[in-house]
């Protein structure tokens, strides 16, 4: 889809939500030093076109998985901004009852199934989600996001296999950020094209700037399209960078600060607001109003999370079964 | 002094400069520095062929050092934690563990594992879980625990110098743990309980990451005038059962404390080990002190609750002392 | 103006402090939102620090190169009021962080409530336990000692502590011990009680829910008695075990009413609870335990008894009948004065090891006409001259049937000595009564054919035996405490 097809309002709702990505997360990192948030906290920043485009082509039919570096897809998917704050804060109000934090977002009613943190674990499950909806003829596709790094993992080349071969809905959205944590895509992977694998598998596979939110949007759309009408899997490496550490905070010994600065010149949100404003589209006033608007958010979010009560600890084993038997019985 | 992370990495300094054949391999080790900075600097030191970052495939890399080991080297594996081990379990079991005697005794395999193990840190519930367990039920492994950081340099030497597959656990709580280290040491015997702390009325049977716990535990304890004998069990297969019916039978009272989950776990091999061995010389109930039954929670309170806490460890053994 | 103040920030979980490296911004600097204003040195490396707000730096804290635990004040910053709404939040999250201290003290309060209420509970529980020893040491003052041990007459008292106990566990019901009908012990009190033959199911336990502890069978086996004449008496007719009987009277002295109110509120025992049966039911205990636990060894030496006989013959002569000295108190004797010889076999066997005895006190199986079977001590056998030790032994087996042994007479002596002499019996291959190690028999004197010099002759002869623990001894040692025994009676005016 163009920058036309979307119009004037399509492409705020877009500029909107990279933004409040963007806000969301740098408010984390803030929470974060004041601990307020703790264990790991993988911050998507400079990746945000990805989430953005990619959920915008998507229905609420379609099922969402993602990795650790997942806020962004949530925020996109429409968790809402309280309950991940909440999740991170470790209380009750959380999306996942402040059991799965950072990491393990999860919103079953949304079809957002986490927040997964073993890489390249969440392949598999997405075949299944996908398996199922072909035996049940629902005409869903599986949306499941994951690194460059995870294409090192066994269960890659078994999931794209599987997929391929029983020719499910899967788009099988890889993020390349160039580094899986410290380790360039030079040092893990023998081909550094990785689009080129999943034709290996029979899979249309095609590299996409993921640093352009209406490039992403247009290509996943299409490939949704093709894997809803039966077509089997499709798969698109999705060129991107993070612009900050791996996790919260690391040294970045394994890159220089001068890629980095390379890398922020195609910041994403940068970019769109310039296509708008070269259209006409956004001028200062909307540029603040948006601004204004996602930090009210954030700030909601925040507040929530606050006055959100912890997890009784009584409550502590609940949700360990669904339903204890035997002389289990009475817990939760 | 020296902290527990930088004695791990004296140690594979010194092994890797005394002997060519030790390298060590795995996802982050190199560019990175580690994922809990273990390696740091070595890469530098060593060049990128003895420090070896290998992909997301731990499978395939620990298997690779497997294959290294019969070989003729000495790998040092190292993965980021014992959850993400499980991708390479079969490696471990299947190939490491079992080749010597598939072979009749001719494929032997001189690997080091070492990973971390865990919780405490929030980083939730396929981070943090305490799998020890798991291997140390596997023969043909060795498995060890370090709790102190001379054990932690020890360990790794120890570890090189057998000619078995053996897994070092290190909790990822005591990688900034500050404490005395003799480099020039020969290394201690890691087949070999130690007494931490003597003491008459019980026995705190633990290792690793919840050494700590215990001697905090039994420093309340002496303050009610009860004297605890803290046993860091030190390696976890073989375990060293004469130093576990030898402490049960001087105090007849023991509570093994331990962060894996209850149901099956080490405890329950500790406890039955002094049950069979000293019977008779009980006067309480084994008691254990583990983690609650539930994945690992992210949120603090909920993860601190889940965990051994010290004031439970003081419970369980006032307990004990009621028979 | 407002004043922000720039601390030392968590770079991860396992943070906890950071050694400032350099700072990136000078005194009266402005920054703003995002810049990297310090660098911080931690474990993984040196990390750029951003500020959080827009501002000047009024103040730098901290020396570059110094260690500071992390939320040290780093820096001060004057932020202006001009950030619009981006400052907001800034202000928001000044408030928040206290509101965040103020619920996260709260979860530490709840669970130092819970930790102080479990101490609370543990500490009155142990103080409970201590009065209970408390009491238990104050009873102990006299040594008056009544023994609860392994000897026949002991055990005798088995059936009858067991009605008692049932009375016991009913309060121990009360106490929360449960309907278990097994009493609850601990492997090593368990292991003790065996070993010194001490009846668990007539002890309280002070272990939680009523278990009894090691401590609690050592305390059974130490404490003293104390009861009046009568009431030993009462309980010797009665057969009640004055150990698990409560005193009523000061100082917990028991008295005959005591004593009487156990033996009255005992539950009649499901089998017969008659005398003889608790008796015979005693013994199967006390030979059962020695057939199952002692590896016997047995030795047998006949002796040739001429000269015994001779001197008792001219002993005796022209005394009556009262003040003559039988065959029996010689043998006696000249087993006790073997048995200083060879102390090795005067012991008892308690918790997996021998225990030396001092004196020698010799046990005398005595057969009671009503059937079963005694074996009081004679005290000091070895001092006791062959009048008196004959005096002794008339005197124990008259109050041995009439049932009037005296407690003291009743703990298990050194080791037993039996004879079936009047029953023709050649040989005793004796059973050992635990804890003893060893048991002495005496089958019949009889004349048989004897081997003196070249020539055959009759001679009047008998076959001592013995039973030893193989634990304690070996045949070597039991073969020449038998040769002992026999040299004396082949030289009886010497002994
Ligand atoms: C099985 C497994 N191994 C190792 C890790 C540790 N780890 C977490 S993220 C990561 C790098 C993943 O890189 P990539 O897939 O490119 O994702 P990115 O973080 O770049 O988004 C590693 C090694 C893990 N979580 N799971
Ligand atoms: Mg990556």
């Amino acid at each position: 889809m163009s920058l036309d097809d979307l119009g004037r309002d399509g492409a705020h709702a877009l500029l909107r939500e990279m933004l409040l990505i963007r806000r969301f997360e740098e408010k984390c990192a803030e929470l974060y030093t004041q601990q307020k948030i703790r264990g790991f906290l993988h911050l998507y920043i400079g990746e945000e076109a990805i989430a953005v485009g990619a959920l915008s082509a998507l229905t609420a039919d379609d099922n969402v998985l993602s990795t650790y570096r997942e806020h962004g897809h949530a925020l996109a998917r429409g968790l809402g901004a309280g309950p991940i704050m909440a999740e991170m804060y470790g209380k009750a109000g959380g999306c996942a009852l402040g059991r799965g934090g950072s990491m393990h977002l999860f919103d079953a009613s949304r079809r957002f199934y986490g927040g997964n943190a073993i890489v390249g674990g969440h392949l598999p499950l997405a075949v299944g989600l996908a398996l199922a909806d072909k035996m049940l003829g629902r005409k869903a596709v599986t949306a499941c996001f994951f690194g460059d790094g995870a294409t090192a993992e066994g269960v890659f080349h078994e999931s794209l296999n599987l997929a391929a071969l029983w020719k499910l809905p899967v788009l099988f959205l890889c993020e390349n950020n160039l580094y899986a944590m410290g380790t360039a895509i030079e040092l893990h992977a023998a081909d550094t094209e990785i689009s080129r694998r999943p034709r290996a598998f029979g899979i249309p596979a095609e590299r996409v700037d993921g640093m352009d939110v209406v490039a992403v949007e247009r290509a996943v759309r299409y490939a949704a399209e093709a894997a809803r009408e039966g077509e089997g899997p499709r798969f698109l490496e999705l060129m991107t960078y993070r612009f900050r550490a791996h996790s919260m905070y690391d040294a970045e010994l394994y890159r220089s600060k001068a890629e980095v600065q390379r890398w922020k010149e195609r910041d994403p949100i940068q970019l769109f607001e310039r296509a708008l404003r070269e259209r006409g589209w956004l001028d200062d006033d909307a540029r603040a109003r948006v601004e204004n608007d996602v930090l009210g958010e954030v700030e909601a979010a925040v507040r929530f999370a606050e006055e959100s009560p912890w997890e009784a600890l009584e409550d502590l084993e609940k949700h360990v079964y669904v339903r204890r038997v035997g002389a289990d019985e009475g817990g939760a | 002094m020296a902290t527990f992370r930088e004695a791990i990495r004296s140690a594979m300094r010194q092994a890797m400069r005394e002997d060519p054949r030790v390298f060590l391999i795995g996802e982050d080790v190199g560019h990175y520095g580690g994922a809990f900075a273990v390696s740091r600097g070595l890469l530098e030191e060593l060049g990128p062929e003895r420090i070896r970052d290998a992909p997301l495939s731990e499978a395939g890399f620990t298997g690779a050092g497997i294959g290294a080991a019969i070989g003729g080297m000495r790998p040092i594996v190292e993965v980021m934690t014992v959850n993400f081990a499980l991708l390479a379990l079969d490696q471990i079991l299947n190939n490491a563990a079992t080749l010597l005697h598939m072979s009749g005794g001719q494929v032997s395999v001189p690997v080091v594992f070492r990973m971390t193990t865990g919780a405490g840190k929030q980083i939730a519930a396929q981070h943090s879980h305490s799998l020890e367990c798991y291997f140390a039920h596997i023969p043909g492994l060795k498995c060890l625990a370090p709790a102190t950081v001379q054990d932690a340099r020890d360990m790794v030497l120890g570890a090189l110098a057998d000619p078995d597959p053996v897994c070092i656990f290190e909790h990822a709580l005591l990688y900034n743990l500050e404490g005395a280290l003799d480099e020039e040491a020969a290394p201690a015997d890691p087949w070999r309980a130690a007494v931490r702390r003597e003491g008459r009325d019980l026995t705190l049977a633990t290792y690793g990451g919840s050494l700590g716990k215990c001697l905090d535990a039994a420093a309340a304890l002496a303050a009610d005038g009860v004297e605890a004998e803290v046993l860091d069990l030190r390696s976890l297969r073989p375990l060293d059962r004469p130093a576990i019916a030898a402490s049960v039978e001087k105090t007849r009272r023991l509570v093994v404390v331990d962060e894996g989950w209850r149901t099956g776990g080490l405890s329950a091999e500790i406890i039955t080990s002094a049950l069979e061995s000293s019977f008779y010389a009980l006067d309480a109930v084994p008691r254990r002190v583990c983690t609650a039954e539930v994945p690992i929670p992210y949120a603090k309170h909920m993860e601190e609750h889940a965990l051994p806490k010290v004031a439970e460890i003081v419970a369980a053994a006032k307990e004990a002392l009621r028979g | 103006m407002a004043e922000l103040v720039f601390e030392m920030p968590s770079l991860g979980a396992d943070m906890e402090a950071g050694t400032l490296v350099a700072w990136r911004v000078a005194l009266g600097d402005a920054v703003r939102r995002g810049d990297v204003i310090a660098e911080v040195e931690t474990e993984k490396g040196v990390i750029d620090v951003e500020v959080f707000a827009d501002g000047v730096v009024s103040a730098l804290l901290v020396e570059p190169g110094t260690k500071v635990p992390v939320g040290t004040a780093l820096a001060k910053l004057e932020t202006g009021g001009t950030a619009g709404s981006g400052a907001a939040p800034e202000a928001g999250s000044g408030s928040s962080v206290g509101s965040g201290s103020g619920s996260s003290e709260s979860v530490s309060e709840s669970s130092a409530s819970v930790s102080e209420s479990v101490s609370e509970s543990v500490s009155e529980s142990v103080s409970e336990s201590e009065s209970v020893s408390e009491s238990v040491s104050e009873s102990v003052s006299e040594s008056v000692s009544e023994s609860v041990s392994e000897s026949v007459s002991e055990s005798v008292s088995e059936s009858v502590s067991e009605s008692v106990s049932e009375s016991v566990s009913g309060a121990g019901a009360r106490a929360g011990a449960g309907a278990r009908d097994f009493v609850r012990v601990t492997p090593a009190a368990r292991a003790l009680a065996d070993a010194r033959g001490v009846d668990l199911r007539g002890l309280v336990g002070t272990g939680r829910e009523g278990v009894i502890l090691l401590a609690d069978v050592e305390r059974a086996r130490e404490r003293p008695v104390e009861a009046t004449p009568a009431a030993r008496q009462h309980a010797r007719e009665r057969g009640v075990d004055l150990t698990q009987v409560r005193g009523s009277r000061p100082h917990g002295v028991i008295g005959r009413e005591d004593v009487a109110r156990v033996a009255s509120t005992a539950a009649p025992s499901p089998v017969d609870a008659s005398p003889e049966s608790r008796m015979r039911a005693a013994i199967a205990n006390a030979m059962a335990r020695s057939k199952r636990e002692i590896p016997h060894y047995y030795l047998t030496h006949t002796v040739d008894l001429s000269r015994a006989t001779v001197f008792l013959e001219t002993r005796n002569a022209g005394k009556p009948p009262e003040a003559r000295v039988l065959l029996a108190a010689l043998l006696l004797r000249s087993t006790a004065l073997a048995l200083r010889k060879h102390p090795e076999l005067n012991a008892h066997w308690t918790e997996g090891q021998a225990a030396p005895r001092e004196s020698i006190d010799l046990g005398l199986a005595i057969s009671l006409r009503g059937g079963g079977l005694v074996a009081p001590a004679i005290p000091r056998t070895d001092t006791l001259d062959l009048d008196a030790l004959m005096a002794a032994m008339v005197d124990v087996v008259e109050r041995a049937r009439r049932g009037a042994l005296r407690a003291s007479e009743m703990a298990p002596g050194s080791l037993t000595v039996t004879s079936l002499g009047e029953r023709g019996v050649d040989v005793v291959v004796p059973v050992i009564l635990p804890p003893q190690v060893a048991m002495v028999g005496f089958g019949t004197p009889a004349r048989r054919p004897w081997v003196v010099g070249d020539v055959v002759v009759p001679r009047p002869v008998i076959t001592l035996s013995l039973a030893a623990d193989h634990r304690v001894t070996d045949g070597h040692l039991g073969a020449r405490f038998l040769a002992r025994i026999a040299s004396y009676l082949e030289s009886p005016e010497t002994s």
